[in-house]
């Protein structure tokens, strides 16, 4: 045994004056009486004073020295070399990923989770160290290695829940390392073993390589791991894990993306997928609501371990937030369910609600307006006229003066001088100043064409029959976008100062081009082209994510910006600087990128000007300057029920509660406590003097 | 509230039960001491127990601190220079020097975070300090294997994950700070998720990126995408620190095609050169600087682009005599298929060689002529990049050219042995192996291997035997039925090595065993790796001649190769040259068919369809002239024979492998067999028409695959549209990666939206990645894309400018400081922590000494003593 202060051994000396008061001829009190006659009696009876009585004085004594000892012994804090030697390093990774919401086990999986963890905490030993990480994307510690319980405990409490998915392995990893080479070391797990699949690795199994590691449960399938790198970090801590959950029934939004369609410019389509993680049939109702208006709602009975999913056409010109929701969550037997039994019914097959929402959003279209000059081409007035997007106007002859707002396009003959601005030029006669005509080509075959092109997404122009072309001499040189087999372009892209221009040569009223779907391609692609925006997608993310928005903004204060959350929580997006390719700051449109995240919450997230001198705390709409949907979005944290390998892997070597795992100390305070009671009693009682 | 807490704080309900205890034997007390002493006895002793269970129930006290825990966290990766390391050093020391009362700390990182500790790091010992501090002694004698895993261990930057593990090793009670000195240029994680997670603020000080002289490649840009024969750029960044002139030199592949001697300015260099691609699919594209005045870094020296060609489909054949198959290279190219033809030399011998074909065809070329290595890579590239192969017969070819058991015969829609005709000739062979000593190990386990497979090919009626030599010669086993294939196949797995190499006494052995049997042809095989004692080998093999024997000859590894190649000249057997021992099994079993003169029916014959094929439509087979040979081959159970011969042996057969197509035509396309089928008028359609069924269909028509690369994690997203421009959704999309290593990774992609799938990898090795997408609707593969991707050397060696911007948004989002002076960090008086005294020894003291007073309460009556009070006592009495 050895002592941490051996030094308050000095207080020792507290026995002097202690010893000394017994050893003193104590002053007795003089207490007149009328006789002492009854007492000589008595004291004739038996001796004066008893053994006992001897004995009692030095007992006394004896107590209080035995009192000073307990008292000073505890002050010097003896301990074992086995304490020592047994004290451990622990990792607690609390994970408070979405499926951790569910209410399966009361009151929640991470509030169980929570209560284990303080129960870990009041079963810390003397000398033992404890760090709490919380997993997500990246794994945060909350408390780094300390044996300070309260800290511990408020750090637990604080823990709150988040829409997160599973993420482990980063947190493993870095429990792993905290604990180091400690022979005591272990890493201890607590979730609801919604993941994949899983790293276990004891002491015992040594250098064995750890099995796959558990995988991000939402992106995509991935290809390589990092397990490997866990496994060949050669560090011997355990892994334990603890599971709290249940096989929980739950119903879910797995997917929800919009995308525009490449052909109808109003259209749009939306994947959605709802996985019915449970064992029993399930019906629901999915509601597709565009800005809060409903586009759609489709009933659906799912099979037990169902995944639906399903693309459903809409037509929209408007953009904005399409919100798809799960309602009336019932059980399939029932035909009419009354509101109150579907309630519970609901709830017990449906135990998490984060999922029961999904957002996305939609690109907004814009009308564009086109004239087109043509002798009269009805096919070209009604492909452009087909676009809804499009404000048609069509003159026979060159205006006088060009609109600058619209996009021209030019059939048949050409101005010597091209218009500036967005100029489309469909089968030229005659030259201009980007161009000289020459001969027609008879028969001309397209072989080959610029696939990288956006301009030329999803057009074939090989099995197109065109009788003749124009062959065009260009004066400067053009981006080819199509080329006959002779080497002639037939479609161009003409690089010019005063505006973008595009150049057909093909005959379209003798070319089977009408026939195809190919040139209402070709027009809408140049649309996009001209407006510059492509925007037909603008993925939903999962999640946890980070991404990299650009902010447009015609007034200078891009610099000035907020990212707000959800539930109203605003950050400043720092828009100083960062990678080099996340960010690029381009002065001439004054356009920003700047990389924001981790979007750690469901729903929309928005990017707008800081409002700091506004007085309502509303964002106005105007002043948003990006959107980022953000869903769970992930079929394993839909699923509520754990990995059957982690519930059956369950080890129990929780930290032992008992009363000699605290310091010695403690026992000897303890028995001070009850010996000092005692010798109160004794005291009182006279047994002692 | 009151800066106290209790650690145990249950233990608080010790009170009750001692305040009881005390209480109620205070009331019934036998003392006789004044009620007043009483009182005071009785609140002293309270006061003793009260401390004793605070003392148990962890009474602490909180007091706020200023004293601050400042872990300095310092950069260790390969793009720290020496000026970093200085100026690093200078600030640790200035921050040591001004730490006063706070504690600091030091956490090394690079790829991966180090240990904690209480020292600077020292850049000197870097090499320890990543490595493993516990064992001193094993990095100290750093041997060159752990100084490269050193140097891994620095190849990389991930700041997110020091600063995960920095607010690990913070204490709490302390104010926290994390000291981040780097340069900023991260290659794994995301420091800014890391940063907006941290409770703790993060201060960035940038050190200067390298001093060192410098020169690098840091980007070839070529096109993802060409036409064939379209002129393009190779866009080249070469980033030097200072005036240098050097060689810059691309390469296309393997081949120089440009050598310019240029001068690098300070700063960034950019450099064009015009390239085009005439008969690649897929080219890589290296840029290599050599001759350079000054530099400090190597690895970054070089770098790659990759272009993918489309064009017409080309097609590989490889033939022994390359000008005998110029008629089907002239048919096909008339068809718009474009043919390279070339000896077996020419055979690729990577992955991305055959890349550029859509199919290989083999006319007439053995196995004996191809190394293991590329038959591998023509089954992977067949299974899982989708190519197509075709093997033409021929006298070297399917059997007869030894590919019995080989990778190529597994592929091949047929099977190479096959039931030999009674009428042939019965065959004796004895096969003579060397067991010497230098034999052992791989060598003779594939001699034992190419042994057993020779005996499997023997008809029941032939006869075999196996002698081993070293000093002396053993009969392994004795001339007997090849129908006993188990037992002849258990005795030469006895055969062991050892001793000399006397080859001359086998070889007269051979020719008496031989000389004993009745069998109508008679053939020897001898191998043997060392040069053999001396003998008469030349009469020997002119008297095996006169006996109507044969001789052929293995030379493993380039031994007595002229005594071995006059053995088989004068024996009218083969001789080979083996340079790896894996070539012998192919030898023996091409020694074995061709000996037994079986497998080849040189009999005119005229095709038979049996199975009508869309891929041959409008070709009347029937009206095609004679075949005058083919050789004999077994289809495999799930193949499909299309043509026939007359006897019903296959001729044209085809199957699925993997994700591509392999083909058998046993008879051949030259003058030898098919010289009536020059003339007619079908051939080069026949021929087009089973190369186009055959060769990989690339039919990327609606899909658009982009791969971009972030550091070790690539993506891949696909966007798919039918012919009307509608998006594709749930389809099959299934990616199929060949790393550098070329093990294939076979995945689905996920669907992330209308019309587009997406799947990630890592790319930890570098070099180049294959990639092949299909995409199914319903069991057809409506389309398919080849990619590829190549990863140049490691991120850590781009040599960039000190990324201030990121280090300064890190600083600003955890709420740190940026680039502050060394005693600035520890100036943030407004900062306190709460900070926990445990008080239970100052309570027990106080208890001990409170002994004292409870004694003395005990033992001295103070009314006594105290004169008012003894007053009134007196006037109670």
């Amino acid at each position: 045994m050895s002592f941490a202060h051996p030094i308050a051994f000095t207080l020792f000396a507290i026995a002097v004056p202690i010893v000394a008061l017994y050893v003193l001829k104590v002053r007795l009190r003089r207490v007149p009486v009328s006789t002492n006659l009854f007492w000589k009696q008595i004291y004739d009876e038996k001796p004066p004073r008893s053994i006992w009585q001897h004995f009692r004085h030095l007992f006394s004594l004896l107590l209080q020295l035995l009192l000073l000892l307990l008292i000073v012994l505890a002050i010097a804090d003896p301990y074992f070399s086995w304490q020592l030697l047994d004290s451990r390093r622990v990792v607690v990774v609390i994970d408070n990923s979405a499926s951790m919401r569910a209410t399966d086990i009361a009151p929640s999986r991470l509030g169980a989770a929570k209560v284990a963890a303080l129960e870990m905490i009041d079963g810390l030993r003397f000398r033992d160290e404890l760090a709490i990480v919380v997993a997500g994307s990246t794994p945060e510690v909350i408390v780094g290695m300390s044996s300070h319980a309260p800290a511990l405990r408020d750090a637990i409490n604080g823990i709150s829940f988040s829409d997160n998915p599973t993420q482990l392995t980063a947190a493993i990893e870095l429990g792993r390392q905290l604990i180091g080479r400690h022979p005591h070391g272990s890493v201890v797990v607590m979730t609801d073993g919604c993941v994949e699949s899983v790293v276990t690795r004891s002491v015992s199994e040594g250098s064995e390589s750890a099995k796959n590691a558990e995988q991000d449960s939402s992106l995509t399938p991935r290809v390589g791991d990092s397990a490997s790198r866990i496994a060949n970090s050669g560090e011997q801590s355990r892994v334990e894990y603890r599971v709290f959950a249940t096989d929980a029934s739950n119903v879910g939004i797995t997917q929800l993306q919009v995308r525009r369609s490449l052909i109808d410019p109003l259209g749009y389509e939306i994947l959605a997928a709802v996985r019915n993680a449970s064992a029993n049939k399930v019906a629901c109702r999915l509601e597709l609501l565009l800005n809060d208006v409903p586009v759609d709602v489709i009933p659906l009975t799912l099979k037990p371990e169902e995944l639906w999913s399903r693309s459903i056409e809409k037509t929209s010109l408007e953009g904005g937030r399409l919100q798809g929701v799960l309602t009336q969550i019932h059980g399939d037997d029932r035909a009419d369910v009354s509101e109150n039994t579907s309630r519970t019914d609901s709830v017990k097959l449906d135990q998490l609600s984060t999922d029961n929402s999904a957002w996305a959003l939609l690109p907004g279209r814009k009308t564009q307006r086109v004239l087109i000059v043509s002798q009269g081409s009805l096919f070209l007035q009604k492909v452009f006229e087909a676009n809804p997007l499009v404000d048609v106007s069509i003159r026979k002859d060159f205006p006088e003066q060009w609109p600058g707002d619209s996009i021209i396009v030019l059939h048949g003959p050409v101005p010597s001088v091209l218009p500036a601005g967005n100029v489309f030029v469909i089968d030229p006669i005659g030259s201009c100043d980007q161009w000289e005509q020459g001969a027609t080509m008879e028969n001309p075959l397209v072989t080959e064409q610029d696939r990288m092109s956006p301009l030329m997404n999803h057009i074939r122009l090989d099995n197109i029959l065109i009788p003749d072309a124009k062959k065009l001499l260009f004066r400067t040189p053009v981006h080819s976008l199509a080329k006959t087999l002779s080497g002639e372009t037939v479609y161009a892209e003409v690089n010019r100062p005063n505006g973008k221009c595009l150049v057909l040569s093909v005959n379209l009223d003798r070319s089977d081009l009408a026939f195809r779907t190919t040139f209402p391609i070709m027009v809408a692609n140049s649309l996009g082209w001209f407006s510059g925006s492509t925007g037909e997608l603008q993925r939903s993310l999962p999640v946890g994510a980070m991404t990299t928005v650009t902010i447009n903004s015609a007034n200078s204060a891009v610099h000035d910006v907020n990212l707000n959350s959800p539930n109203g929580k605003s950050r400043p997006v720092v828009v100083t600087g960062s990678d080099s390719e996340i960010l690029a700051s381009d002065a001439r449109s004054s356009s920003i990128s700047a990389v924001i995240g981790p979007l750690n919450e469901v729903g929309v997230w928005s990017v707008s000007h800081s409002r700091k001198n506004s007085e309502s705390m509303a964002i106005s709409p105007d002043s948003i300057l990006a959107e980022v949907a953000v869903n769970l979005a992930s079929a394993r944290e839909s699923d509520l029920r754990p990995l059957k390998e982690l519930v059956e892997s369950r080890q129990t070597h929780s930290p032992s509660a008992g009363w000699f795992s605290r310091p010695f100390w403690n026992s000897l305070v303890l028995l001070a406590c009850i010996l000092t009671t005692l010798e109160w009693f004794l005291y009182q009682r006279r047994l002692i003097s | 509230m009151l800066p106290i807490e209790f650690s145990r704080p249950t233990l608080l309900i010790l009170i009750v039960p001692i305040a009881v205890v005390l209480f109620l034997w205070f009331v019934r007390s036998l003392s006789d001491f004044p009620g007043s002493q009483r009182i005071v006895s009785l609140v002293t002793r309270s006061i003793i127990c009260l401390l004793l269970v605070l003392a148990l129930s962890g009474l602490t006290w909180l007091h706020r601190t200023n004293d601050q825990f400042v872990l300095f966290v310092v950069d260790q990766s390969l793009s720290i220079g020496a000026n970093a390391e200085t100026t690093a050093t200078e600030f640790l020391k200035l921050a040591a020097k001004a730490k006063g009362s706070h504690r600091v700390a030091y956490l090394p990182f690079a790829t991966k975070v180090g240990n904690v500790q209480e020292e600077p790091v020292m850049y000197g010992a870097t090499a320890s300090i990543l490595g493993k501090p516990e064992n001193p002694a094993e990095s100290a004698s750093s041997s060159s294997a752990s100084q490269a895993e050193q140097h891994a261990s620095r190849d990389g930057t991930n700041l997110a994950a020091a600063i995960e593990a920095a607010a690990g090793y913070s204490p709490p009670g302390y104010v926290p700070q994390i000291v981040l000195l780097t340069d900023g240029n991260q290659t794994d994680g995301n420091v800014i998720a890391a940063a907006a997670r941290s409770r703790i603020p993060v201060t960035t000080v940038p050190l200067p990126a390298r001093a060192e002289p410098e020169v690098q490649v840091s980007e070839v840009n070529v096109p993802a995408e060409v036409r064939e024969g379209e002129p393009f750029f190779v866009d080249v960044t070469i980033h030097s620190s200072h005036e240098d002139e050097g060689l810059v030199e691309v390469f296309h592949g393997d081949h120089k095609v440009i050598s310019e001697t240029r001068t690098l300015k300070s700063g960034e260099n950019r450099f064009r050169f015009q390239q085009s691609i005439e008969r690649d699919r897929m080219a890589a594209f290296t840029v290599r600087l050599s001759g350079l005045k000054k530099d400090t870094l190597l690895d970054n020296n070089a770098d790659s682009g990759l272009v993918y060609a489309t064009g017409k489909p080309r097609v590989l054949i490889i033939e022994s005599d390359p000008d005998l198959i110029r008629e089907l290279a002239y048919a096909l190219e008339d068809e718009g298929i474009q043919v390279d033809v070339r000896p077996p030399q020419g055979m690729p011998d990577t992955l991305a060689g055959l890349q550029n074909y859509e199919l290989l065809m083999l006319s007439n070329v053995p196995a004996t002529a191809l190394t293991q290595q590329q038959m591998e890579i023509t089954r992977t590239w067949v299974q899982e990049l989708g190519g197509g192969f075709i093997m033409l017969g021929g006298e070297q070819s399917f059997g007869l050219g030894g590919y019995y058991k080989s990778p190529l015969e597994e592929i091949l829609p047929v099977r190479s042995d096959f039931e030999k005709e009674k009428e042939k000739p019965s065959l004796g062979m004895v096969l003579v192996i060397d067991r010497s000593g230098s034999m052992d190990g791989d060598p003779l386990e594939m001699a034992k291997t190419a042994a057993r497979s020779a005996v499997e090919l023997l008809g029941n009626r032939d006869q075999v035997a196996v002698l081993a030599f070293d000093d002396q010669t053993y009969v392994i086993s004795e001339m007997q039925s090849a129908s006993n294939k188990g037992r002849i196949s258990d005795e030469i797995s006895r055969i062991e090595s050892g001793g000399g190499t006397s080859m001359y006494p086998a070889m007269e052995m051979s020719f008496e065993i031989l000389n004993s049997t009745s069998a109508k042809l008679k053939h020897v095989i001898m191998l043997t790796d060392g040069v053999s004692n001396a003998g008469d080998f030349e009469g020997m093999a002119q008297q095996m001649l006169s006996g109507k024997m044969t001789v052929s000859t293995v030379a493993l590894g380039g031994a007595a190769t002229e005594l071995l190649e006059t053995i088989a000249r004068i024996g009218k057997g083969r001789y080979y040259l083996a340079e790896d021992a894996s070539q012998v099994p192919q030898i023996f079993a091409k020694e074995t068919v061709t000996a037994s003169k079986s497998a080849i029916d040189e009999e005119p014959f005229v095709p038979q369809v049996i199975r009508a094929t869309h891929a041959l439509q409008e070709i009347d087979i029937e009206s095609a002239p004679f075949l005058l040979g083919y050789v004999m081959t077994r289809p495999k159970p799930t193949s499909e024979v299309i043509l026939a011969t007359e006897k019903g042996d296959p001729l044209l057969v085809w199957w699925r492998y993997g994700l591509g197509m392999t083909a058998a035509f046993t008879s051949d396309a030259k003058s030898r067999w098919a010289a009536e089928w020059l003339t007619w008028p079908g051939y080069g359609k026949f021929w087009t028409q089973v190369v186009r069924q055959t060769m990989r269909k690339s039919d990327s028509r609606g899909i658009q695959v982009a791969v971009s690369r972030d550091g070790s994690q690539a993506e891949v997203s696909v966007d798919a549209v039918n012919e009307t421009g509608q998006f594709l959704n749930h389809s099959e999309v299934e990616l199929t990666i060949i790393d550098p290593l070329l093990r294939p990774e076979k995945s689905l992609m996920k669907q992330t939206a209308p019309g587009r799938y997406a799947a990630d990898f890592t790319t930890l090795q570098s070099g180049a990645y294959n990639l092949q997408i299909t995409v199914k609707q319903g069991d057809q593969v409506a389309y398919r894309e080849s990619r590829g991707l190549i990863v140049g050397y490691s991120d850590e060696l781009r040599i960039q400018p000190t990324n201030e911007a990121l280090l300064k948004e890190v600083a600003d989002i955890s709420g740190g400081q940026f680039n502050p002076k060394p005693e600035k960090i520890f100036d943030r008086p407004d900062e306190w922590a709460m900070r926990p005294t445990p008080l239970w020894s100052w309570l027990l003291s106080i208890a001990a000494f409170l002994l004292v007073v409870d004694v003395a309460l005990r033992r001295i009556d103070f009314t006594l003593h105290l004169p008012r009070r003894q007053a009134g006592a007196s006037v109670a009495n």
